[in-house]
């Protein structure tokens, strides 16, 4: 009878909690609703949406067009919606505190988490929502112009998954590397080792390789789901070499099935762009499996003149990659969606645990001055070499880079806009740290500080 | 009386009244800690990009100059069109200007005043970051020839005694409001600003490779191009300061000037945050309006947007200092001109919606 | 006014309240070493000049604000325990409400933080408005009410949760006559009903009106507590009180009693005060409405809560 008075009890507790936080959060969402500035931001999503790729004027192609839809109109929108879900987040705590009215909710009994997770889950549920019309709207757009326009199947945009060579991980790679350079005492000097690992693990990452005339190189396959006889595999090769030299360069791919040890070849001699594709049906590798194909290994020879034609580079990580089949468009978009709307549940909570600390304009100011910090920090990581980082003068800046970059990495690495452009499927795994690390870990860490703070915060003023 | 002298009593009374409105908003909001911290953030910005410039382009100074136009643009923006926000419907809100307009204050004398507060802030944040941009731009990387030594040359004194200006009017605030208990954030805000233009008449007294004047010929200028070989001799001051950038920061400081017209027109009417953001959609399209609105007809949508929008590419003329490049004065005199147009315009429909809003 | 039961409600041992600056200097001592009880079931009244510590006072109950120094115990727990707070109603002496709220949703809103089912809330809301008589304007958003259609508010959120502890900061402050003895007849209901109040006021006669005992703070410092009738008492001076006396029997009987005491006898004809005269002259013209505390108010709480 305790214990079922106990549970009663726990289950009435919960319930009760439930509803200060909904409470909360209803609050939140009318506050929203209904000043102006809801109403202009969404102007200016319907303005980014509708008006903008009518702006922009692309190449006239298909691809050309989806890029500026997928690309300009979906990154402009979700910049908007950073910024807007920054400030209104800041002002969430703030402008209740400042004015004021947060003394009358602070007399009620409700602890600083429920207020602080009630204001949060309003601006996720806010950001979804709008997040689902910009991303309907873009959908509908696209739909639209390829019906209007007419476009070819191979035109239409597709998500597939992709599956890079099997090779070391970068860090394998950089170890290896370390371990070699020791044991031929070839260390760089005035670096400690931390560095040289940092260093060789970035190069690991764009390593190029090159393939010189008469050259050869092959790639190892396995794929994360398997190719059944009705599907098709594409192969993918993007390079860099110089343009007034491609018109030179030649070569055959050959790909085949580990499994059935049939492969195919395939002849390649337009190089005048910086990527090909070409798709294989699985027929062509002979009996397919009822378990279907997985293993495959691809091969190019460069069959260019050795004199007058120049080397293939690629960098064999990230340019090289088979494509399968992977559901549909639309479903893609709303993968990208789930990671826009992870990254707005961070800045949410981001912001959130500001406007607790500050006023509202100090709050905003500081929260927008820390957002550019991290999007400079991140690219001066990217350019910075090790011998100016090195400077006493740049120190300073290039170790906040490498801090906010290190906080920061998890929280961004999934890049959807460049993944839609590509028809490239968003990984599950990449959803998963993306949701896990920006709606739930970050979100918790910023929690428990801004309900520290609110916890110890005198509500009131002077009288 | 005569009839005269109860003008002239009147007018002296609006004058009076725009002193003392202007003057109050002008301290209410450089009180604020966002703009200490805007003008914190612009200068120091400003100066530490030569510091932190990992690529040379080649151009002696650029980078610096054109992110110290960037930054007294964008900042100055979010401060003008922040401060009228909230000095004009912050006030609404409040109920303090129903308390001014219950006095004999015309509400057209009031906003006229809020107006000329807010642009009295920005001009005293423009001359601070105008001040960071032309020490930024005398610190970063140079080619010099000297007679020991060629190659680039980052004046980082200019750059430190920058940073020690701002440290120090930091401390001069901290100190004015222990002891006199003066409010922080106008000791800051002024003092910052204050600073910059101090160190910037104080590098006249050293060369980029940190030499003291007075020096004599060849040594007494490094790079700034002037033969002091065939001057007088001795050269006692020389601040190596490009002013040229001065003209280009005028035009900044007019596109500002506009804004803050713009702003507190539409704070007549909307909260701080609408305004803000129409003020950020009216700059992305006054600068991209050449290549969004030219073209089309007056009386279309585009066209009629390409007549009421201020034209900011009139404004940011930064490449034309680029390469020994000057703006003319009589250019920034018809700028000035068309930006007093524009805030005519816009105050006037300012003052129209402001005459007819309930206040009570 | 009921005999007040001696288990203390609020309980404060040297409350200290130090305003600092910036610097962590000290600027202001609003509360020097403050001892006050205040017992259940008693309305008690706050009493003291501008600047003499009352809010602050109520805000440290409240925990809006940290004593510098000193104990405060609110219902036998500290001011932010979460489970006196549920017992608690507070009513400012400025209504900060949320301006885009209709006084439907207000109610509502606060109702759901104490964690009310829904339909406990709509229930109570309902009674509430009825009793506040602002049923006509229920959906209208309270940015456009008048000063006191926003107390009325202010009053009726600090009753949702039909609290044991009622902390009210000039509660008559921007109300009508009518409305100003519609508040006091509550807090007399409510006491009767065994809640405990807690009220300041700088409006004298209402004080005297409905609070059992009072403190006077000054500079932060108690100066006077303890019951009305005793505070005011004139020891040296007695008052009859006859009706029906003609003038000869009246003259009579004062120059009987200068005779007996040797001293001057002051002789007056009782007044009635001017809210009970305005009162009857509204209520001649049918705007005074019947005033009826909201039921659930009566309902005595569960055990639990």
């Amino acid at each position: 009878m305790t214990r079922m008075t106990n549970d009663a009890q726990n289950r009435n507790a919960a319930a009760a909690s439930a509803r200060r936080i909904g409470g909360v959060a209803v609050l939140a969402v009318r506050a929203a609703l209904r000043t102006r500035t809801v109403a202009a931001l969404l102007a200016l999503l319907a303005a980014c949406v509708l008006v903008l790729p009518g702006v922009v004027k692309g190449d006239g192609t298909p691809e050309g067009e989806l890029h500026i839809l997928l690309t300009y109109t979906l990154g402009f929108a979700f910049g908007l919606l950073c910024l807007a879900t920054l400030w209104a987040a800041c002002a969430l705590f703030a402008a209740e505190i400042d004015s004021a009215r947060m003394q009358l909710s602070a007399v009620k009994p409700v602890c600083a988490a429920e207020f602080w997770v009630g204001k949060w889950l309003a601006l996720l549920a806010l950001n979804a929502a709008a997040l689902l019309a910009v991303y309907a709207g873009v959908y509908s757009q696209v739909r639209w112009r390829m019906h209007r326009d007419g476009w070819e199947v191979i035109e239409q945009p597709v998500s597939r998954h992709v599956t890079r060579p099997l090779l070391p991980t970068p860090r394998e790679e950089a170890r290896d590397t370390l371990a070699d350079l020791r044991a031929r005492n070839e260390l760089p000097q005035g670096y400690s080792e931390r560095t040289i690992l940092r260093v060789l693990e970035e190069k690991a990452h764009e390593k190029y390789t090159e393939i010189p005339p008469g050259g050869r190189q092959s790639w190892r396959f396995r794929l994360s789901r398997p190719l059944y006889a009705d599907e098709a595999l594409t192969a993918r090769l993007r390079f860099e070499t110089e343009y007034n030299t491609r018109a030179q360069v030649s070569g055959i791919c050959r790909l085949g099935s580990v499994e059935t040890a049939r492969a195919v070849e395939v002849p390649l001699d337009d190089f005048t762009l910086k990527e090909i594709e070409f798709d294989v049906e699985a027929r062509a590798f002979g009996q397919v499996p009822a378990a279907g194909l997985r293993t495959f290994e691809l091969s190019f020879a460069h069959t260019g003149d050795a004199q007058r034609a120049a080397g293939l580079l690629l960098r064999f990580r990230k340019d090289v990659a088979l494509l399968t089949p992977g559901g549909s468009f639309w479903m893609n978009l709303m993968r990208a969606a789930a990671v826009h709307w992870s990254v707005l549940a961070l800045l949410a909570a981001f912001g959130l645990t500001l406007s607790v600390c500050f006023s509202l304009p100090v709050a905003a100011f500081v929260a927008t001055v820390l957002l550019v910090l991290t999007m400079v920090g991140n690219s001066v990581v990217q350019v910075v070499s090790e011998e100016d980082a090195q400077k006493w003068s740049n120190r300073a800046g290039v170790m906040v880079s490498r801090t906010v970059h290190g906080a920061t990495r998890r929280a961004l690495q999934a890049e959807p806009l460049a993944a839609l452009t590509n028809g490239e499927r968003l990984d599950a795994g990449m959803l998963r740290v993306s949701l896990g690390w920006n709606a739930l870990l970050l979100p918790l860490l910023l929690a428990a500080a801004g309900c520290a703070v609110l916890r110890r915060r005198e509500l009131a003023d002077t009288e | 009386m005569f009839p005269h002298d109860a003008q002239s009593g009147a007018r002296g009374l609006a004058l009076k009244q725009v002193r003392a409105i202007a003057r109050a908003t002008l301290v209410e909001a450089i009180q604020q800690p966002v703009a200490f911290l805007i003008m914190l953030s612009a200068v120091m910005t400003t100066l530490l990009v030569p510091v932190f410039q990992f690529h040379r382009f080649g151009e002696d100074g650029r980078l610096a100059r054109d992110s110290g136009l960037s930054c007294l643009l964008v900042f100055g923006l979010v401060l003008a069109a922040g401060t009228a926000g909230r000095t004009v419907s912050g006030e609404i809100a409040r109920g303090t200007a129903a308390a001014a307009l219950g006095k004999p204050v015309r509400r057209v004398t009031f906003l006229l005043a809020k107006a000329l507060g807010v642009l009295a802030v920005t001009a005293l944040f423009g001359l601070g970051v105008l001040s960071a941009t032309l020490l930024a731009e005398r610190g970063s990387a140079h080619f010099i020839t000297h007679a020991d030594y060629a190659g680039y040359v980052t004046d980082v004194i200019t750059l430190a005694l920058g940073v020690a200006g701002v440290a120090a009017a930091l401390l001069v605030a901290a100190a004015r409001h222990y002891f006199g208990r003066r409010r922080f954030g106008v000791s800051a805000f002024v003092g910052v600003s204050l600073s910059q233009v101090l160190v910037a008449l104080g590098t006249g007294f050293y060369n980029r490779l940190g030499q003291l004047y007075p020096l004599h010929g060849e040594a007494a200028c490094t790079g700034c191009g002037a033969d002091h070989a065939q001057a007088a001799g001795w050269v006692f001051y020389h601040p190596e300061l490009n002013l040229r950038v001065i003209p280009a920061a005028l035009l900044v400081l007019f596109a500002l000037a506009v804004f803050t017209a713009l702003a507190t027109a539409l704070a007549t009417r909307l909260s701080t945050g609408s305004t803000l953001a129409v003020c950020a959609g009216v700059l992305l399209l006054g600068l991209a309006g050449d290549s969004l609105l030219t073209g089309a007809p007056f009386w279309s949508g585009r066209g009629l947007a390409a007549g009421l929008l201020p034209d900011l590419q009139n404004f940011w003329l930064c490449d034309a200092v680029a390469r020994g490049g000057r703006i003319a004065w009589r250019y920034v005199g018809e700028a000035a001109l068309y930006a007093l147009t524009c805030c005519a315009f816009f105050l006037g429909a300012g003052c129209l919606a402001f005459r007819e809003r309930d206040l009570g | 006014m009921p005999e007040s039961k001696q288990q203390p409600v609020i309980e404060t041992r040297g409350l200290r309240k130090v305003f600092r600056d910036f610097w962590r200097r000290p600027t202001v001592e609003a509360v020097k070493g403050l001892d006050l009880t205040v017992n259940d079931g008693e309305v008690f009244g706050l009493l003291g000049p501008n600047g003499s510590g009352k809010s602050t006072t109520i805000k440290m109950l409240l925990g809006l604000l940290r004593p510098t120094a000193g104990v405060v115990r609110v219902l036998g727990a500290a001011p932010d325990d979460t489970r006196a707070k549920a017992r608690i109603g507070y009513l400012p002496e400025v209504s900060h409400l949320h301006p885009f709220l209709t006084p439907r949703e207000t109610l509502l809103y606060y109702a759901s933080l104490f964690g009310m089912p829904r339909g406990e809330a709509a229930r109570r809301t309902r009674e509430l408005l009825a009793m506040v008589d602002l049923e006509h304007a229920a959906d209208r958003a309270v940015g456009g009410f008048s000063k006191g259609m926003a107390r009325r508010v202010g009053l009726a959120q600090a009753l949702v949760n039909a609290p044991a502890l009622l902390v009210l900061d000039e509660p008559t402050s921007g109300l009508d006559p009518i409305g100003s003895r519609e508040v006091k007849d509550l807090v007399c209901a409510l006491a009767r009903g065994g809640v405990t109040v807690l009220m300041t006021s700088h409006l004298l006669a209402d004080v005297e009106d409905v609070c059992d005992r009072v403190a006077i703070l000054e500079r932060g410092v108690l100066r006077a507590e303890g019951k009305i009738a005793e505070l005011l008492r004139q020891p040296d001076a007695v008052r009859f009180e006859v009706e029906g006396l003609d003038e000869p029997s009246a003259a009579a009987v004062r120059a009987e009693l200068e005779t007996r005491t040797g001293r001057r006898v002051r002789q007056e004809y009782p007044a009635m005060s001017l809210e009970r005269y305005f009162l009857q002259v509204v209520a001649q013209d049918g705007r005074q409405r019947a005033f009826a505390i909201a039921p659930f108010l009566n309902t005595p709480p569960p055990p639990n809560s």
